[in-house]
């Protein structure tokens, strides 16, 4: 499974070394034109993920005058999908650093059904229980942390064990019933309203974005990760604290599960026992296809946002055109693959 | 029966003529010639890089010759069929999980009802029975491989080969096959080799050990810088002979580069010994682990010691426990006369001033798919982490400026590491390493799989640290780097300190020797 990984990254990473950057002497004396086209194959592999996107409103718009390219649409798109966007971040770091964080979904459903359950049934602040609610989404990552760092079980199995451990406890305390009443006002607002009909749970998802874009890209936690994802022996020889590592992308992977939990309890005023599972496939989808792009063979922020968009924006304009409901995870799946495929297939290329 | 041996072992199994093969334009063989009669032992000596191992590949079909012959004649007696080669890797390629009837039978077929395809055991047990009993072999058919004794193992490795060449007369090639057993086992291992030959096949081993070789082999072929300087009958010779044959003219060679080297650290090391040095770089003291016994080890500033013998005798592992990656089960190490600890961690010896330039650098030396830049800073990328951001231009323009220094091609710090050639890629780690300000460097085969020219360079930058204070410790099977380098050699077998060559002593002569002499020695 991680040998998977590592091929598909290994594949896609070898695309970046092919030339000398465009501009430099080197390129003149090998002729403009080859530095040229060197150059807009790499923005291609680099942009194909913004470019589809753009080409997808492009098209949408010109089909669908009237529904699709409206600033009630967008804000539709980016409130169902803030929540998406936030669980495909947390699950990305572990990927970054090599290991598969499988109990995100789960984190998710369990941590909203414990801010409503601490809200209504037991009468506490909602936002002191929010808090202890991301407070457990952390524990739950140490403990996460503690069975693959101590217990030497490798992630994909602690932490689909831990997921449905998770998916019973919330059965647990919940009764197994959809726990519904009525939330304080300012807690529900995160879900709808705000600046610009853009409700707020979208700025502190997108700010989040910024906080998870400089620790990854502008400090060296987010290098070291990067390198024990990549090649952890030669990581470790190098002195870098793997274990450490490994515990903070598992940490906050669960933490951030848990406040898009919090999150998605807010946006629909209730929490249903069954919901969380639907977001592990899609979040990792889009961290493997935000992969492709921006800067490909590496998990990156930007990349997994687009990525996020992108199959939004598609199934968005999809179904409003009329297409059944099915067409909308092919469609998902397909440009998945389609995506690395042609990455690859650079490579294979160059 | 022995009128049909008789025939057999006169007949020409194996045919080698005028074997060469070039690597980036430098010839590791160069018209070999070789010849294995059906029943006959033949062995394959040479030092380090004569090119022992690129002829076993060829002939395993792992590389193609760039000119010559390998011709298998085919096989009279059974008619049927391509004759065979059957071969045991160093790398014995048993799963250790699985059975030794499902080892044998992985390699050799099951047996298989023709109705259904299903798996006859019974049938497929009897035979490998069989085999094992056929070959005195006293390992019970259920166990796993992974609980059988390092002699077991081989023998079942070895075993299954023979039976791979079915009926027909096929050669046995072996690569090394006793370099990691203790010697007192590995008179086990020749008997089974001789009974394979006993048998009609060919038989021809590639060897470290001159001794077994002798031992062993009714021919003996010598192996130099890629050519047959010899090809003798072990009755009519001597270890002294071989080793005369395999080191013969490289002496005479060896001793301009010697006598330059020689001034130079003779120069280097009245410099570190003039003044006394308060103490040595590192001490190991009743180092033990997995394969080390009890090993004790000053290493002075400025002073490099090689470490070298056979594979498995710890070398490697005395490489891991200073550097961290392995964590010794007693005793301690001390960096400049700091306290005695022990690392647990490559972390902790980084911090304590070692760096460490591992063996295999494609897995362990440095991560492939990041770029030049991210792979000299991995240790020290803190360093660039100011006022809240990683300084990227400034990291970028270091790195570009040593790669200079160190002269690594192309001068992209931008490119992917995987891309760059087996001797920049070593300097890149090497650059990794000067990045941390070591006080100890430890260094595991540093320019193993570095092309010819390149080495010259790596040699460079291994004395350089050195002037600046370092203990170096180099871990090396490779005879001339060992000789060029090193102020003094520790020789290891089976995880001790056999002997110690200072000065004038080392030569490769000697050390070959000294390997040899180890392994005697702990029979007695």
């Amino acid at each position: 499974m991680e040998s998977g990984v590592e091929n598909l990254e290994s594949g896609v990473g070898s695309s970046v070394h092919d030339a000398t950057p465009p501009g430099s002497p080197g390129s003149k004396r090998t002729g403009d034109a080859r530095a040229l086209r060197r150059s807009l194959v790499r923005l291609g592999e680099r942009s194909g993920v913004p470019a589809v996107l753009v080409v997808l409103i492009i098209v949408y718009s010109l089909v669908l005058p009237q529904t699709f390219p409206t600033a009630r649409n967008f804000s539709g798109i980016l409130t169902t999908e803030d929540i998406v966007i936030l669980v495909s971040l947390g699950g990305m770091v572990p990927l970054v650093g090599g290991e598969f964080d499988l109990s995100i979904g789960y984190v998710l459903g369990f941590s909203s059904m414990e801010v409503a359950v601490l809200t209504l049934n037991h009468g506490i602040n909602v936002w002191l229980a929010s808090a202890i609610t991301v407070l457990t989404a952390v524990i739950i990552g140490m403990v996460n942390a503690f069975v693959v760092l101590r217990l030497h079980i490798s992630s994909f199995i602690a932490t689909l064990a831990s997921g449905t451990v998770l998916s019973g406890l919330v059965l647990l305390i919940s009764n197994s019933m959809i726990v519904t009443g009525s939330f304080p006002n300012s807690f529900v607002r995160l879900g709808f309203g705000g600046p610009g009909g853009i409700p707020p749970g979208v700025y502190i998802v997108l700010a989040f974005a910024v906080v998870m874009l400089y620790v990854l890209e502008h400090v060296p936690t987010g290098r070291r990760l990067e390198a024990i994802g990549q090649g952890r022996d030669a990581a470790r020889l190098a002195g870098l604290r793997i274990d450490r590592l490994i515990f903070f992308s598992l940490v906050v992977s669960a933490g951030v599960s848990g406040l898009a939990g919090v999150l998605n309890t807010a946006t629909e005023g209730s929490a249903d026992p069954t919901v969380g599972p639907e977001f592990l496939l899609p979040a990792l989808a889009a961290a493997f296809l935000g992969s492709t792009a921006i800067r490909p063979g590496r998990f990156n922020v930007i990349g997994t946002v687009l990525s996020v968009l992108l199959l939004a924006i598609g199934y968005n304009g999809l179904s409003q055109l009329g297409a059944p409901q099915w067409v909308s995870p092919v469609f998902d799946g397909c440009v998945l693959i389609v995506a690395v495929a042609l990455t690859r297939g650079k490579v294979r290329n160059a | 029966m022995d009128e049909r041996e008789e025939g057999t072992h006169r007949q020409v199994l194996l045919e080698v003529r005028g074997l060469t093969k070039v690597f980036d334009g430098v010839a590791v063989l160069e018209g070999v010639d070789l010849t294995v009669h059906g029943g006959e032992i033949h062995a394959l000596v040479g030092a380090n890089g004569s090119g022992k191992s690129t002829l076993i590949k060829i002939l395993s079909g792992y590389h193609l010759p760039s000119a010559g012959s390998v011709t298998l004649a085919s096989d009279a007696q059974e008619g049927d069929g391509q004759p065979m080669m059957a071969f045991l890797h160093q790398d014995l390629g048993l799963v250790e999980s699985m059975s030794v009837l499902e080892n044998v039978a992985l390699s050799c077929g099951y047996r298989t009802s023709r109705r259904s395809g299903r798996i006859r055991w019974r049938s497929t047990r009897e035979e490998v029975c069989t085999l094992l009993s056929e070959f005195g072999l006293g390992v019970q058919a259920d166990s796993t491989v992974g609980s059988l004794g390092a002699t077991d193992r081989r023998l079942v490795a070895i075993a299954r080969a023979a039976h791979s060449l079915g009926n027909k007369r096929g050669v046995l090639v072996l690569d090394e096959p006793t370099a990691e057993l203790a010697r007192n086992e590995s008179h086990r291992v020749f008997e089974v080799m001789s009974l394979v030959a006993k048998r009609g096949a060919g038989v021809l081993f590639a060897s470290h050990d001159l001794a077994d070789a002798l031992l062993l082999a009714q021919t003996v072929t010598v192996l130099r810088d890629g050519r047959v300087v010899a090809c003798v009958e072990s009755k009519s010779s001597t270890v002294e002979d071989l080793v005369t044959y395999m080191f013969g003219a490289a002496e005479e060679a060896l001793l301009e580069t010697e006598e330059q080297h020689l001034s130079a650290a003779s120069a280097s090391k009245s410099e570190a010994h003039g003044q006394p040095a308060p103490a040595p770089a590192v001490r190991l003291t009743g180092l033990c682990s997995f394969h080390l016994k009890d090993v004790n080890l000053d290493v002075w500033p400025g002073e490099i010691v090689g470490v070298t013998g056979l594979v498995g005798c710890g070398k490697s592992e005395l490489g891991r426990v200073i550097a961290g990656a392995q964590s010794p089960i007693s005793g301690t190490i001390s960096i400049f006369g700091g306290p005695p600890t022990r690392f647990v961690s490559p972390h902790a010896a980084l911090a304590a001033g070692v760096a460490y330039v591992p063996p295999d650098r494609r897995r362990f030396g440095g991560v492939l798919t990041m770029d030049a830049r991210e792979n000299v800073t991995l240790s020290t990328v803190g360093s660039f982490f100011q006022k809240g951001w990683l300084r990227k231009h400034q990291e970028l323009d270091s790195v570009a400026r040593q790669m200079v220094e160190v002269g690594a091609v192309p001068r992209n710090p931008r490119h992917v590491f995987g891309v760059f050639s087996g001797g920049n890629q070593q300097k890149l780690v090497f650059a990794r390493a000067q990045r941390i300000v070591p006080r100890v460097v430890v260094l595991d085969e540093p320019t193993h799989g570095v092309d010819v020219a390149t080495i010259p360079e790596l040699f460079h930058l291994i004395r350089e640290m050195t002037e600046r204070g370092c203990g170096v410790v180099l871990i090396t099977s490779d005879l001339d780097e060992l000789v060029a380098l090193s102020d003094r050699v520790i020789v290891l077998g089976d995880g001790q300190c056999t002997e110690e060559l200072i000065g004038k002593d080392v030569t490769a002569a000697e050390v070959d020797l000294a390997i040899a002499r180890g392994r005697r020695e702990r029979v007695h």
